[in-house]
C-alpha cells in the first residue's frame, strides 16, 4: 500500500519520517515477511523461544536506538517516528514489530522523566550497544495481576487493588509483588517499573524505578501463552524483597503517576499506529486473495461486495493513519516539545555537558536527590496539566479508535477469504489474533475512552487552545 | 425431561468429565493425532456417524436434537463439538445419497482453490469423475484425516455428483492444516489421482442446498454453543474482579457489552432452534432457513467472543483462562461452511441454488 496522503504529507516535510518508512519497509520484507508465520507456529509451542537474531538484526537498522536522543548516539526519532516505523513493521508482523515497540515503552520511561543521571547510565547504553550488534532491550512494566485498568490512570489509582509495592529502606527501595502479562519482560536487560511506596496512597506515592535484569530478588514467572503477538513475550516478574538503591528511582518520590500519564501520552499513538499496520496487513493479503481468486469466467475482486468490502477498509486504513499521525505528532510539538525545550540549545548544552555529567563525579551530582528534584520541577512541573491531558486525550482516541478499527478490518479480511481464512496458511487469521491485543493492551478501550472524555470531552477544548 | 434433553444431560457430564481434561492438547495437537485422539473420546457415547456406532444400535436423532446435542458439546469444546457436526453431515449425506452402511466417519468435500458459487450462477466444481476414477485436485477437507469414506463434490459430464471414495494409495493426504479455531477437527488437503469409485450419487441442486443447510444448522449451533460459553465465562469474571472500587460486572460499559451481547445471542439461538424444528429432508423453506440462521448467528457469536475476552482483559487473551480459544473458534466457525457474506448471497441469489421458496 502507498502512503496515504495524511502519511506523504509527513514524509514530505520530515525527512526522518521517510528514511524511517523506508528502512522499516526494507526490513520487513526482508526479515519479518518470510519468518512471522513460522515463528509464530513455533511460539505456539514453545512461547519461552525468543527470536534474537531477528531482533540483532533490527540493529542494523537503528531500530533499537531510534527513540534515543541524538546527544546519548541514537537516532533522536519522535513520538511519530516511532509510530510510522510500527505501521510499517506490523504489515508485516505485529508479534515480532512489539519487541520493538515494547522497548520503546520501557525506554519512554525513562527518557519522558528528563532524569539525566539514567540517561547517562542506561540509555546511552542501547547505542552504544546497538552498534556492536548486541540488542539491549528495555521493558516497561505497569499492570499488575489484580490492577490493570486502575495503575494506568491517576484518578483510579486510589481504589486500585495493588499487588506490589515498594517499601524506603536505607540506601534504597524494597520491591515486593508481582507485575504481569509484561511485554519483553522476560528478555529486557533494564526494565522500567512502577509502583506505590505506600498502598493506601497509591496516586501520591507512586514512583519509578529502573531494575536491571539479575538484580537479587527480581526473576521471571510465567511466560504466557497468548493468542497473537505471540513472538513477543508477555511475561509475570516477581520481585521478592528486591533491594533497588536510590539511584535507580526514576526521578523524584512519588512521581510516578505523572510519569505513567506523559509516558501513556507518548505511547498510545504507536500503538495505533501498531493496529494501523496489523489492519493493512490484513488488507493487503485479502486484496492479494481476491485478486488471484478464480470466480467462474473472472477473479473474486470483480464482485461488488468485495469491491465494497476492500474500499471500507481502505477507507479504515487512511482513517486510522491520519489518527495517529495527529496524535504523534500533537504528542511531539506540544508535550515532547517543551518537555526538551529548544532542540537545538538543549543538544549543544547535553553535548557540551556529557564528559563532565559521564564523569564520576558528574554521576554523583545527576543521581543525587537535591539534583532529580531540580530536574523534575525544571522539565516535568513545566509541564502543564492540560496538554499533557489533551495529548494523552488524543492518543487514546487514535488507540481505541485504530484498534477498532483493526479487528473489525481483519474480520472483514476474514470474510473475503471465506472459509479458507479459518486456516492458518493464509496467515490472515493471524492479523486478527495479533490485532485483538490491540484492544486490550496500554489501557483496555473502554480505559482509553475514559481518557478522550476527560481531555477532550470534558477538558473542552484544551487541545485546541 | 424429553429424551433430548436427557441426552444433553449425558452429554453435558460426558464432555466435563471425558473431554475436558484433553482439550488444552486438542488445541495443540497437529490435526493428525487429534483425530484419532476425538474418535477414540467420543466411542464410549455411540453416537452415529461415529467409529464405535455401525449398525443397528446407533441410534437416529432428529436434526433439531443434533443442534442441540452439539450446541451442549460446544460449551466443553468446539473443536469436539465441530468434529461431531462434520461427521453428521458426511454419515446423512451418505444416507441421502443411498449409502447408508458406508463406513464412518464420512468426510465431505468442499473445494477451497476456486469460488464454488461464482457471480454468473451454477456451482463451480474442479473434481471429474471419468471412467469409474475420479481425478480431484480438492483442498483443506475437514474430517479427511480421520475419514473412513470421502465424498467429493465433483462432475460427471455436465452434471453435478457425489463421488466417493475409500482413504488408499490414489487418495492422498497432505499435511494436517492447522485452523484458528476448532482445532479438533483434522484438516488436511485431498488429492485423488485417478481413485477407483465406491460409489457415484448424481446430487441435484436441491441436494446440495439441503446440505449446506444442514451444515449451516450445526455449525451454527457450534458457534451459539461457544459464544454463551464465553458470555458466561464473563460474567463470571466480571462479578469477582475489582476495578476502581467495586466488581466491574458494576461498570456500565460492561454490563451494557454483557447484556447486549447476551440478547443478541439469544435471538440468533431462538432462529437456530426454529430453523432446526423444522429442518426437513424435503423443504427447501426449512434449508433456506437453517442457511438465515447461520447468517444472523455468525456474527453474533464473533462479537460475543470479542467482547467476552475484552471483559477479561489481558487475562482473555492469554491461552490458560480459555476465553482466547472461545474467540478463535467463534470466528473460525463464522467461517464455516460458509462466511456470512457468501451464505447471504447463495440464499438471495434467487433463491438458495437458483431454487425458489418452495424448491
Amino acid at each position: 500500500m502507498e502512503p496515504s496522503s495524511a502519511l506523504a504529507r509527513v514524509v514530505a516535510h520530515d525527512t526522518r519520517a521517510g528514511q524511517v518508512l523506508e528502512r522499516g519497509r526494507e526490513f520487513r520484507r526482508r526479515y519479518l515477511d518470510p519468518v512471522a508465520a513460522e515463528v509464530d507456529r513455533r511460539m505456539l509451542l514453545d512461547p519461552h523461544y525468543h527470536p534474537e537474531e531477528l531482533v540483532r538484526r533490527g540493529c542494523e537498522y537503528g531500530f533499537l536506538s531510534l527513540p534515543i536522543p541524538a546527544f546519548l548516539g541514537g537516532g533522536g526519532g519522535l513520538s511519530l517516528h516511532s509510530a510510522v516505523l510500527m505501521e510499517e513493521l506490523c504489515a508485516g508482523c505485529a508479534g515480532l514489530a512489539n519487541i520493538f515497540g515494547a522497548h520503546y515503552l520501557g525506554i519512554s520511561g525513562l527518557l519522558l522523566s528528563f532524569d539525566l543521571n539514567l540517561f547517562d547510565r542506561f540509555l546511552r547504553q542501547v547505542p552504544a550497544a546497538e552498534r556492536r550488534g548486541e540488542p539491549l532491550l528495555f521493558a516497561a512494566a505497569i499492570t499488575e495481576p489484580t490492577a490493570g485498568t486502575d495503575v494506568e490512570d491517576v484518578d483510579l489509582l486510589p481504589k486500585a487493588r495493588l499487588s506490589m509495592g515498594a517499601r524506603k529502606v536505607a540506601g534504597g527501595y524494597v520491591l515486593d509483588g508481582r507485575k504481569c502479562f509484561i511485554s519483553n519482560g522476560s528478555v529486557a536487560r533494564f526494565t522500567m517499573l512502577t509502583c506505590a511506596l505506600d498502598r493506601k496512597r497509591p496516586a501520591e506515592s507512586m514512583s519509578g524505578f529502573v531494575v536491571p535484569a539479575g538484580t537479587p530478588g527480581f526473576s521471571v514467572g510465567r511466560v504466557e501463552l497468548k493468542l497473537g503477538q505471540r513472538a513477543c513475550h508477555a511475561a509475570e516478574l516477581v520481585f521478592e524483597d528486591c533491594f533497588v538503591p536510590d539511584d535507580l528511582r526514576i526521578g523524584t518520590e512519588g512521581g510516578g503517576a505523572r510519569l505513567i500519564e506523559v509516558v501513556l501520552a507518548a505511547s498510545r499513538a504507536p500503538v495505533a499506529a501498531i493496529a494501523t499496520g496489523i489492519a493493512r496487513g490484513a488488507y493487503e493479503a485479502a486484496l492479494a486473495f481476491a485478486r488471484q481468486r478464480p470466480d467462474g469466467a473472472g477473479r473474486l475482486v470483480d464482485r461488488q461486495w468485495v469491491q465494497q468490502a476492500l474500499a471500507d477498509m481502505h477507507a479504515s486504513l487512511e482513517l486510522g493513519r491520519q489518527a495517529y499521525l495527529e496524535a504523534g505528532a500533537n504528542f511531539d510539538t506540544r508535550v515532547g516539545g517543551p518537555l526538551l525545550g529548544n532542540p537545538a540549545v538543549t543538544e549543544t548544552a547535553m553535548r557540551l555537558s556529557a564528559p563532565l555529567r559521564q564523569s564520576a563525579l558528574g554521576l554523583r551530582l545527576t543521581g543525587s536527590e537535591a539534583f532529580k528534584r531540580a530536574t523534575t520541577q525544571q522539565v516535568l512541573t513545566r509541564l502543564e496539566h492540560a496538554p499533557v491531558a489533551a495529548a494523552l486525550g488524543l492518543s487514546s482516541l487514535a488507540k481505541f479508535s485504530c484498534s477498532d478499527l483493526a479487528v473489525k478490518v481483519c474480520l472483514r479480511a476474514l470474510e473475503i477469504l471465506g472459509p479458507a481464512g479459518a486456516l492458518e496458511r493464509h496467515a490472515v487469521e493471524k492479523r486478527f489474533r495479533d490485532a485483538k491485543l490491540t484492544q486490550i493492551y496500554e489501557g483496555t478501550n473502554q480505559l482509553n475512552r475514559q481518557a478522550v472524555f476527560k481531555g477532550l470531552v470534558d477538558g473542552g477544548d484544551a487541545w485546541t487552545r | 425431561m424429553d429424551e433430548v434433553s436427557a441426552l444433553e444431560t449425558t452429554v453435558a457430564r460426558f464432555m466435563k468429565k471425558e473431554v475436558a481434561p484433553h482439550v488444552p492438547a486438542l488445541d495443540l495437537e497437529p490435526a493428525a493425532p487429534a483425530a484419532v485422539t476425538v474418535s477414540r473420546l467420543l466411542q464410549p457415547l455411540g453416537l452415529p456417524g461415529l467409529p464405535g456406532a455401525e449398525g443397528a444400535d446407533a441410534e437416529e436423532l432428529e436434526p433439531a436434537a443434533l443442534v442441540r446435542l452439539v450446541e451442549t458439546m460446544a460449551a466443553e469444546c468446539a473443536g469436539v463439538a465441530a468434529f461431531v457436526a462434520y461427521a453428521q453431515v458426511g454419515r446423512l449425506l451418505a444416507a441421502r445419497c443411498g449409502l447408508a452402511a458406508a463406513p464412518v466417519p464420512v468426510a465431505f468435500g468442499w473445494l477451497e482453490a476456486r469460488e464454488p458459487f461464482p457471480a454468473d450462477g451454477g456451482v463451480d466444481v474442479a473434481a471429474r469423475v471419468a471412467d469409474e476414477r475420479l481425478t480431484a485436485d480438492e483442498r483443506a477437507v475437514p474430517l479427511a484425516p480421520a475419514a473412513a469414506t470421502l465424498g467429493i463434490l465433483a462432475r460427471r459430464g455436465p452434471d453435478l455428483c457425489v463421488a466417493w471414495v475409500a482413504p488408499g494409495p490414489r487418495v492422498e493426504l497432505g499435511a494436517p492444516l492447522a485452523l484458528l479455531g476448532v482445532r479438533a477437527v483434522p484438516c488436511a488437503d485431498v488429492r485423488v489421482a485417478g481413485a477407483p469409485l465406491l460409489a457415484c450419487t448424481p446430487l441435484q441442486a436441491r441436494d446440495l442446498a439441503w446440505v449446506i443447510g444442514l451444515e449451516s444448522l450445526l455449525l451454527g449451533a457450534c458457534a451459539c454453543g461457544t459464544a454463551a460459553a464465553a458470555l458466561a465465562a464473563a460474567a463470571a469474571y466480571a462479578r469477582d474482579r475489582y476495578q476502581g472500587g467495586t466488581t466491574i460486572d458494576r461498570h456500565e460499559p460492561v454490563a451494557l457489552m454483557l447484556a447486549a451481547n447476551r440478547a443478541n445471542l439469544d435471538g440468533a439461538h431462538a432462529a437456530l432452534l426454529a430453523a432446526a424444528d423444522g429442518f426437513a429432508p424435503d423443504e427447501p423453506r426449512s434449508w433456506r432457513a437453517a442457511v438465515r440462521a447461520k447468517v444472523a448467528t455468525a456474527p453474533v457469536a464473533t462479537a460475543a467472543a470479542l467482547d467476552a475476552v475484552q471483559v477479561l482483559g489481558g487475562y482473555g487473551y492469554m491461552r490458560d483462562y480459555g476465553l482466547e480459544k472461545r474467540l478463535r473458534d467463534a470466528v473460525a466457525l463464522g467461517l464455516l461452511p460458509w462466511d456470512a457474506t457468501r451464505l447471504a448471497l447463495l440464499d438471495r441469489a434467487g433463491g438458495l441454488l437458483g431454487l425458489d421458496e418452495d424448491g
